[in-house]
C-alpha cells in the first residue's frame, strides 16, 4: 500500500508510524520508574 | 546498537564517526536532554513534559539570533512568542502544583535545540547512524555513570522523595522489569528504524511538523493506559507550541 505514495507521502506516513511507537514506548516507562532511576532505564535498554 | 549496526551494513552507511569533537559535542547535549526529559516522566503529564521538549525549535531560533546573529523575521519572531506564551500556560510558574522539576523539560528542549544546531552546522556530512551509535551508546555509558554517582554520592532523603526517578542509584529490580524493559527497548528500535527511513524520504525541515505527532500520541497512550489527561490549560498551551513549532517550519521551508 505505502508503495502506491510518492516518497514524500510515504516518509510522513513512516515518520509519524515510528514517533507514535516512541509515544507508546515512553509511557510504558512508568511501570518501570518505581523499580530503577532514569540512569539505570538508560544502562537497560 | 546491534540494529544500527545491521543497518549500518544493510545501507552501507558507517556507523562510526569521522568528525568526532562535533558528534561528541552533539551527544553531550542530546543526551543531557534525554536524561532530563526521561526524569520528570513520572512527576507530571508526559504529554506536558512533551510540550517542554518540544520547544526544542523556539530555542534553535534564539541560540540562532544570539549565538551566530541570524536573522529570524517576523513570522519566526512571532512563533517565539506563541511558543513561549503555550510554556507558561502549561507550566504555570508561580501556581500550587509548580516546582522547579518542572522547569527540566524546557532546558531539556534548551539542550536538544543546541544538539540540532551541532547537527545542522557541523555534521551535515557525517552518517546518521554514526551520530545515532554515538549517542546510543553514551547515553548507557553516561546512565552507568550517573547511577554508580548515585550510589556512592547520594542526594538528600528530601531530594530523593520529590524525584525518585531522578535520583536513584543502582538497585535490584523484579524480573518483569527486564519484560517491560524489552518491550520498551524494541517500541524505540522500530521507532528509530522507521524514522531514519522516513527521513531518507522526506525532505528534513519539513518533517519535522510530523514529529509533532508525539504529542498526540504520548498523550493518547497516557490516556488509554494512565488514565492521565492534561487539564484544559494545559491542552491550550500544547497546543501553543505546536502552532508556534509548525510556524518555525514552515518559515523555514518558505526561506530554503
Amino acid at each position: 500500500m505505502l508503495s502506491n505514495l510518492s516518497p514524500a507521502s510515504r516518509g510522513a506516513v513512516l515518520l509519524v508510524a515510528g514517533i507514535s511507537i516512541f509515544g507508546f514506548s515512553d509511557n510504558l516507562t512508568l511501570l518501570v520508574s518505581d523499580q530503577v532511576g532514569v540512569g539505570l532505564l538508560h544502562v537497560s535498554r | 546498537m546491534i540494529m544500527v549496526a545491521l543497518l549500518g551494513r544493510l545501507w552501507g552507511l558507517a556507523v562510526v564517526p569521522r568528525h568526532w569533537k562535533p558528534v561528541l559535542a552533539r551527544t553531550a547535549f542530546m543526551v543531557t536532554s534525554m536524561l532530563l526529559y526521561f526524569g520528570v516522566m513520572p512527576m507530571m503529564p508526559i504529554a506536558e513534559a512533551g510540550a517542554g521538549l518540544f520547544t526544542s525549535p523556539i530555542f534553535v531560533l534564539l541560540f540562532s539570533s544570539i549565538l551566530f546573529k541570524e536573522r529570524i523575521g517576523w513570522r519566526r519572531i512571532l512563533a517565539v512568542i506563541i511558543g513561549s506564551a503555550g510554556v507558561l500556560l502549561v507550566l504555570r510558574p508561580g501556581s500550587a502544583g509548580f516546582t522547579v522539576y518542572h522547569l527540566l523539560p524546557v532546558v531539556a528542549g534548551a539542550s536538544y535545540a543546541m544538539g540540532s544546531l551541532i547537527t545542522y552546522r557541523h555534521l551535515r556530512e557525517e552518517s546518521p547512524l554514526a551520530i545515532l551509535m554515538s549517542f546510543i551508546v553514551s547515553i548507557g555509558i553516561v546512565g552507568a555513570f550517573s547511577t554508580t554517582g548515585l550510589t556512592l554520592f547520594p542526594v538528600s532523603d528530601e531530594m530523593r522523595q520529590q524525584a525518585p526517578f531522578l535520583f536513584s542509584g543502582w538497585q535490584s529490580v523484579e524480573g518483569i522489569f527486564w519484560v517491560w524493559i524489552a518491550v520498551i527497548a524494541a517500541g524505540a528500535s522500530v521507532a528509530l528504524s522507521l524514522m531514519t527511513r522516513a527521513y531518507q524520504l522526506t525532505k528534513t525541515s519539513y518533517a519535522a511538523i510530523y514529529e509533532y505527532a508525539y504529542l498526540l500520541s504520548v498523550g493518547f497512550f497516557g490516556w488509554l493506559f494512565w488514565d492521565i489527561i492534561p487539564d484544559m490549560v494545559s491542552i491550550a498551551g500544547i497546543a501553543l507550541i505546536i502552532m508556534a513549532g509548525v510556524v518555525i517550519v514552515l518559515a523555514q521551508s518558505r526561506s530554503e
